[in-house]
């Protein structure tokens, strides 16, 4: 398949959280047959209208010119290794997913960080040691039956322990016998520790499609009500030692910043 | 006017099954919509449900009657295998099973038992 910026572009538009390429348009060159299965983009904005040069370093077209309101953006990846690095900004196309009835893709604006937001992260890092959490804010869910679980949950724990919830993502509770259980929405594993330590991961799931909130409401009140009936439907598993923070950057500073100084 | 259908609630009552069995809802019982909040008064039901992931019922805790078919839909949940769990008023933890129903009972959360595995 051969893209045409020329054709490409003028397709290109965003709002919302999220912005969209018409991939019917796209690759409505004459010599696709695939359209609308291809290409997601990443843009971002700022306050400029500015035109662009593109360079194009494969397929029939070679150079464009776009105005959009975005000072950059970039189709990202490619399945035709289709390349193009422009002034500054880099394109590339991208094999994604797309609604194959209207020829949509759909991407997200995330731009890159600056140098300088990147070097602050890097000094940050390095002033405190790296933190294992199980935290997992709960998600944005539109599913109805997920949120009704969820207000059921929250008439279980009371309006604190559910705001906890919703941050931590996790309901952590002490059964009688002392042992705390961390228990995750859905058919996660239910971790067990005694003394703050991790000495089993259990798996007691709820069958038959129901929301992944139910799950945890159904964990937690066995746990309370029944400790022993709880861990007689368990499968144990193994207990694996947590996954360390990446090793951080050994090199200095000034290397780290050459570097960084030479990307930008 | 409400159809039959509305008036039931379906509950995966049979293990490794998706077989639903249907719990009628008792004509004086109200089901309660989303964001419809219970009365002063009312006291309710919750199902956890795969169709809706929740669904509340409640009855009027002043009206006999109303409290005469809880009653008798509480039992006949219990029967078909529902493991009925009291929550504390205000919202407070409790894990207490019912053994029997209970009037005062603000909710009772109805729990699926069948359909708990390990994985």
């Amino acid at each position: 398949m051969v893209i045409s910026p020329a054709v490409l572009m003028p397709a290109i538009g965003y709002g919302g959280g999220g912005m969209y390429c018409n991939t019917n348009a796209a690759t409505n060159d004459g010599s696709d047959t695939t359209g609308g299965t291809t290409y997601r983009i990443q843009t971002w904005t700022d306050n400029n209208t500015a035109t662009y040069p593109i360079g194009w370093d494969t397929g029939t077209a070679t150079t464009t010119t776009v105005e959009m309101n975005v000072l950059q953006f970039r189709i990202l990846d490619t399945p035709y290794t289709q390349y193009t690095q422009g002034a500054n900004y880099t394109i590339r196309v991208y094999n994604g997913v797309a609604d194959t009835t209207g020829y949509w893709a759909y991407g997200t604006c995330s731009p890159p960080k600056p140098a300088a937001e990147r070097l602050r992260e890097i000094l940050n890092s390095r002033m405190a040691p790296g933190v294992l959490s199980s935290c997992k804010p709960l998600g944005y869910t539109q599913d109805v039956r997920e949120v009704r679980a969820r207000e059921t949950l929250r008439r279980v724990l009371g309006e604190d322990r559910f705001r906890d919830f919703v941050r931590r993502g996790f309901v952590s509770v002490r059964a009688k016998s002392g042992l705390v259980y961390q228990i995750f929405p859905g058919s996660d594993f239910t971790k067990v520790y005694d003394n703050g330590k991790l000495i089993e991961r259990l798996c007691v799931v709820l069958l038959g499609g129901f929301p992944p909130t139910d799950s945890l409401i159904m964990r937690y009140l066995m746990i309370l009500n029944n400790e022993q009936q709880f861990r007689g439907y368990a499968i144990k598993h193994n207990v694996y030692a947590p996954t360390l923070p990446m090793k951080p950057d050994q090199r200095s500073l000034i290397e780290i910043f050459k570097e960084l100084k030479k990307v930008a | 006017m409400t159809t039959a259908t509305l008036r039931e609630i379906e509950v995966p009552l049979v293990k490794n099954s998706n077989v639903k069995e249907k719990i009628a809802v008792p004509d004086k019982l109200r089901i309660l919509e989303d964001k419809e909040k219970a009365g002063e008064w009312e006291r309710c039901f919750r199902f956890l449900t795969p169709k809706d992931g929740d669904k509340r019922v409640v009855w009027d805790s002043r009206d006999m009657d109303q409290i005469e078919e809880a009653k008798a839909m509480f039992d006949e949940c219990v029967a078909k295998g529902l493991v009925p769990y009291r929550v504390g008023r205000d919202g407070k933890q409790t894990s207490e099973v019912m053994d029997e129903f209970d009037p005062e009972a603000e909710e009772v959360i109805f729990m699926p038992i069948a359909q708990v595995a390990g994985g």
